[in-house]
C-alpha cells in the first residue's frame, strides 16, 4: 500500500487505517523512541511515547504533505522529538534533588542546527553508499547496536563497528571538519 | 559524534524521509497490539466526547431550576477550593502503583503466572476475576502460543473483549482467533498484498483451528502454504485435528488443487 492510499484509508476508515499504520510502523518507531528513552525510563514509558506519536500523527493529518516527506519520515520526526522531550522530563525528575548548577551542566546546552548543515549531513550520509549509509542511519536514528545492524546488512558485528568508525571519519572529511566527537 | 547525533535529532520530515528510505524494522505483532490497545480507545473517544458534552449542557439547564443550579455551583466551588488547598495524593499513589504494576505486571498477576506456566484449568478459573484482566494478558497469552492451546487463548480474548470492549488486536487476528469467519473473510478480501508477517501467519493458524473452509481457502489463495508450521511445530492439518476442524481444512485444501 502506498503512503497516499494509507492516508486515504485513515481518513475513510480511521480505525482500520490507524491499525494498519501502527502494524506497519510501530516496530520502527519503537526503535527510535526506545533508543532515547530507555536510558532514563521504562519500556512502558517508551510504549506510551510510541502511542502518543501515532495519535499526534493522526491528529495532525492535515499537515502531512507527501511532497515533502513520507509517512515514515513524518512519524520518525514526531517520535524523535517526543522521545527527546520525554527524556528531558524524566531526567529532570531524576535531577530534582540535585544542586541547580550540577543539573544544568548535566543537561547540556541547547542549540539548533541550520538548514544547510542538516542538508549537508543528510547528503553526506547518503553519499557514503551502501551498506555504510544504512549502518550510520540505523545506528544514529534507530539507536541499534552493531549486532542488531549486522542482521540487516549481512556483515559481522565487528565488521559493522569497523565500517561505522570509518564512515564517521569519512563524514568528518566530507563535511570539512565541522563535526567533531 | 555527539554533534552529528544532535543534528540528526533535528531533521525535518523531508530529511528524515531521505535517510529512512529503504530502512525498516521487523514487524512486532505483540508490540503493535500493545500500542493499539493504548491508542485506539483514545482515537475513538475523541469523536464521541464533544458530541456527548454538547447534548448534555442544554438538558441540565432545562431540567434544573435556576436556584437549584446556583446552589450546585456554589457547592462545587467550595469543593474545588478545598481540593486546591489540600492536593489529593491518591492519584499520584495510583499512578505510582500502576507504574509499579506495569513494571512487574506478569509477576504480580496470578493470571499471567498461570499463563506462563501453561496451567489451563487455573487460567480458566481465574478468567472470571476481571481485576486480573490487564491489557497485557492477551498479548502475553499469544506470545505463549507455542505451548498454550488456541482454545485457551480464545477464551482469554473473549474475556478481554467483554471487559474492555475491544481485544486491541489486529482485525484479521481477532476475527480468526474468535472464529468469526464472516469478518475474517471480509478482512482477507480487503488485503491485496499480504506479506506473510508473523501476525498474518498466526491468523492463518487460528483460522485452521476456528474458521470455515472459505477463510482457509482465501488464505491459501493468498499464498499461505500448507507446509507452514506454527510455533509449536504443528501444520494446519495437525492444528485442525487438535481443534476438531479437519473437515474445513481438508475442504479448503481440496478446493485449492
Amino acid at each position: 500500500m502506498t503512503d497516499r492510499e494509507l492516508l486515504l484509508l485513515i481518513s475513510e476508515d480511521k480505525v482500520r487505517g490507524f491499525t494498519l499504520l501502527v502494524d506497519t510502523y510501530s516496530a520502527l518507531i519503537y526503535k527510535i523512541v526506545s533508543s532515547v528513552v530507555l536510558p532514563v525510563g521504562t519500556r512502558e514509558d517508551a510504549e506510551e511515547c510510541v502511542s502518543d506519536t501515532f495519535l499526534a500523527f493522526y491528529n495532525n493529518l492535515e499537515d502531512v504533505d507527501l511532497e515533502r516527506g513520507s509517512v515514515k519520515g513524518y512519524l520518525a520526526v514526531i517520535a524523535k522529538r517526543r522521545a527527546i522531550n520525554l527524556y528531558h522530563t524524566l531526567k529532570r525528575q531524576q535531577y530534582a534533588d540535585m544542586p541547580l548548577d550540577e543539573s544544568m551542566a548535566a543537561e547540556g546546552a541547547d542549540g539548533t542546527a541550520d538548514y544547510e548543515t542538516k542538508a549537508a549531513l543528510v547528503k553526506a550520509i547518503k553519499d557514503l553508499g551502501e551498506p555504510d549509509s544504512t549502518i550510520v542511519t540505523r545506528k544514529y536514528i534507530l539507536g541499534e547496536t552493531a549486532k542488531e545492524i549486522s542482521a540487516y546488512v549481512a556483515l559481522s558485528p565487528e565488521a559493522v563497528q569497523k565500517r561505522l568508525e570509518r564512515s564517521m571519519d569519512k563524514l568528518k572529511i566530507m563535511l570539512g571538519g565541522v563535526f567533531y566527537g | 559524534m555527539a554533534d552529528i547525533e544532535k543534528i540528526l535529532s533535528e531533521l525535518d520530515a523531508q530529511e528524515m524521509s531521505e535517510l529512512l528510505d529503504g530502512i525498516d524494522a521487523q514487524q512486532d505483532m505483540l508490540l503493535s497490539a500493545r500500542i493499539k490497545q493504548k491508542a485506539l480507545p483514545q482515537l475513538t473517544k475523541e469523536d464521541s466526547a464533544p458530541e456527548v458534552r454538547e447534548k448534555s449542557i442544554p438538558r441540565i439547564f432545562k431540567i434544573i431550576p435556576v436556584a437549584a443550579a446556583l446552589i450546585i455551583f456554589i457547592a462545587g466551588a467550595v469543593v474545588a477550593v478545598s481540593e486546591l488547598a489540600s492536593p489529593q495524593k491518591e492519584p499520584e499513589t495510583t499512578t505510582a502503583v500502576t507504574t509499579t504494576q506495569n513494571k512487574n505486571s506478569w509477576r504480580d498477576n496470578p493470571l499471567m503466572l498461570a499463563i506462563s506456566s501453561g496451567n489451563e484449568s487455573l487460567i480458566e478459573s481465574l478468567l472470571t476475576n476481571t481485576i486480573l484482566l490487564t491489557e497485557d494478558v492477551l498479548t502475553f497469552a499469544i506470545d505463549c502460543a507455542d505451548f498454550l492451546s488456541y482454545t485457551v487463548i480464545q477464551e482469554i480474548a473473549k474475556a478481554v473483549e467483554k471487559s474492555f470492549g475491544t481485544t486491541g488486536l489486529d482485525a484479521l487476528l481477532e476475527s480468526t482467533l474468535l472464529g468469526d469467519s464472516e469478518k475474517a473473510l471480509k478482512e482477507l478480501k480487503e488485503r491485496e498484498n499480504m506479506l506473510m508477517t508473523p501476525l498474518e501467519k498466526l491468523s492463518f493458524f487460528f483460522s485452521a483451528a476456528f474458521c470455515d473452509s472459505e477463510v482457509i481457502s482465501e488464505f491459501m489463495e493468498k499464498g499461505f502454504d500448507v507446509s507452514l508450521k506454527d510455533a509449536s511445530g504443528k501444520s494446519i492439518f495437525e492444528i485442525a485435528e487438535k481443534y476438531g476442524n479437519e473437515e474445513n481444512v481438508k475442504a479448503a485444501e481440496e478446493g485449492s488443487k
